[in-house]
């Protein structure tokens, strides 16, 4: 099996674009989150969300954008950043070794909220032409393997809330066994569309307003959390067979290390303690380390009454002894809930916090859970010795919960 | 090939405005594929036309494109549809 690690990364996010910088903004607890303007929609109820800073006519020329949903847009203009991070030649290498796994829960969202509300709402018959072509769940994929000439496998997976996690892990292997030499792995979301809000309002989960400071409306693991905020953005990464990184002389930012995958078949939506403790059983078996090992958990961490519990249980069942030990904190608590770009944005964080030895807190957690009982670095950023390895959890509706490690490089 | 004017002027505007070409470059004889217009290009720019010369077009891009070289092919295709489903002129040939 060859070694995997991580060359470059991009990100679209609630807290900015550049990933050092908002790395900088998680370690002082500033919040992207934000109350959207009655403008938007006065039917909507909830108005807590995470916006990414993001104009796509700065990035892309008026044709190119009529082909592009917002979810590619943050997919290419990621994509760009992290190639560039990479310092790759891209055209002194083989294209038919370099292939593209990503990860979206809902691809097109703002493509296909618009098409309804022009057959639906306005009973208009005329629906954009290219409205599939921006919806399908695959064109963030398809647009990053196209602008490159990328033609080793394009893939994109689409597992909820692990969606990216997954790409990553999936792509990880395909390296590992040889069948590529590169992969540009990540995940994009772009579900702040009137329609997709009022999906989600409607299933309760979501979180409600902090009266006195919006921003601080997701609590992950506080007695008062009250739910997610769902946030926008793309992370995507350039992973690097690391031998062929070291012959070019690469900057490597971290080893991709583990990876584990186990499924929750009880419900649609409650998380098991069971399946999510295995998901870190086997990344941790994969990676061949031990839990005392790992130096901080980028958890799940949504901030829901179900989630943050189950995975406080979780992490006790896999790390035993060493659960009360190891830093963990949610970091969705300021950069949102980015669902299918969740697992490759928090994977990210987990390998600055890595890189940097420091770990992000979760913000807003001042009503101590009982039942959330670990060290969630509530008080603040927090310094820690050079770790070896990091985790970031990603659990999903529909129950595929993927966890990643990265270790030093 | 019986053109008229308006239909190549309005063209002229749509394509302008749609992929930002220099409406000089907009002549009869301009070949789509010179003015990187492929066969989506079409597809969306048909999707104008439609609302600006209130027509249908029924034909699938394939058979539109090898039919369609040049701006002033377009602008034929289209002052057929409007004879057609108009009725303002009879059409001189069958549609391609």
């Amino acid at each position: 099996m060859r070694r995997v690690v991580v060359t470059g990364m991009g990100l679209i996010s609630p807290l900015g674009n550049d990933p050092g910088a908002v790395f900088d903004r998680l370690l002082a607890g500033e919040s992207g989150i934000r109350r959207l303007p009655e403008s938007f929609n006065p039917r909507l109820t909830s108005r807590i969300v995470a916006p990414a800073t993001f104009a796509g006519e700065t990035r892309f020329p008026a044709a190119r954008l009529r082909m592009l949903d917002r979810v590619s847009q943050f997919a290419l203009a990621a994509c760009a950043d992290a190639l560039a991070d990479s310092q790759l030649a891209l055209g002194a290498l083989d294209k038919n070794e370099i292939g593209v796994a990503i990860g979206t829960g809902m691809g097109g969202a703002h493509a296909t909220d618009d098409g309804y509300q022009r057959v639906y709402e306005q009973h208009s018959d005329r629906v954009p032409p290219f409205t599939v072509l921006l919806a399908m769940t695959n064109a963030a994929a398809s647009w990053i393997g196209i602008e490159h000439g990328l033609r080793g496998p394009n893939l994109t997976y689409s597992t909820a809330c692990s969606s990216s996690a997954v790409a990553i892990g999936e792509a990880a292997r395909r390296i590992a066994h040889g069948e590529a030499r590169m992969m540009i792995a990540g995940g994009t979301e772009a579900p702040l569309t009137f329609g997709t809000l009022k999906a989600w309002e409607a299933l309760k989960t979501l979180a409600e307003e902090d009266a006195a400071n919006p921003a601080a409306s997701c609590k992950p693991f506080a007695l008062n959390r009250t739910g997610l905020v769902l946030g926008e953005g793309a992370a995507i990464l350039v992973l690097e067979d690391a031998e062929h990184a070291k012959a070019r002389g690469a900057r490597v930012h971290a080893e991709v290390a583990g990876y584990g995958l186990a499924t929750d078949t009880e419900h649609i939506t409650r998380p098991s303690i069971a399946g999510q403790a295995k998901a870190m059983t086997l990344a941790l078996a994969s990676a061949g380390i031990a839990p005392a090992e790992i130096g901080y958990i980028n958890a799940h961490g949504t901030g829901t009454q179900a989630n943050d519990a189950v995975e406080t249980a979780a992490i006790k069942e896999a790390f035993g002894d060493a659960a009360r030990g190891c830093p963990i904190s949610s970091t969705k608590s300021m950069h949102g809930h980015l669902l299918g770009a969740a697992g490759a944005l928090e994977f990210i964080v987990a390998i600055l916090a890595l890189q940097r030895g420091f770990v992000p807190p979760t913000a807003h957690l001042r009503l101590r859970d009982p039942e959330c009982d670990l060290d969630y670095v509530a008080e603040g950023a927090r310094a820690i010795d050079a770790p070896m390895a990091v985790m970031s959890n990603s659990f999903a509706f529909g129950g595929t919960n993927a966890v990643l490690i990265a270790r030093r490089a | 090939m019986n053109t008229s004017a308006t239909t190549i002027e309005s063209l002229r505007t749509i394509i302008a405005r749609e992929f930002e070409v220099d409406r000089e470059r907009l002549q009869p004889d301009a070949k789509l594929e010179d003015l990187d217009i492929d066969s989506l290009g079409v597809i969306e720019i048909m999707f104008a036309v439609e609302e600006e010369f209130a027509i249908t077009v029924r034909h699938a891009p394939r058979e539109m494109q090898a039919s369609l070289a040049t701006l002033g092919d377009l602008a034929s295709y289209v002052d057929r549809l409007v004879a057609e489903q108009h009725g303002e002129k009879k059409a001189e040939e069958p549609l391609p």
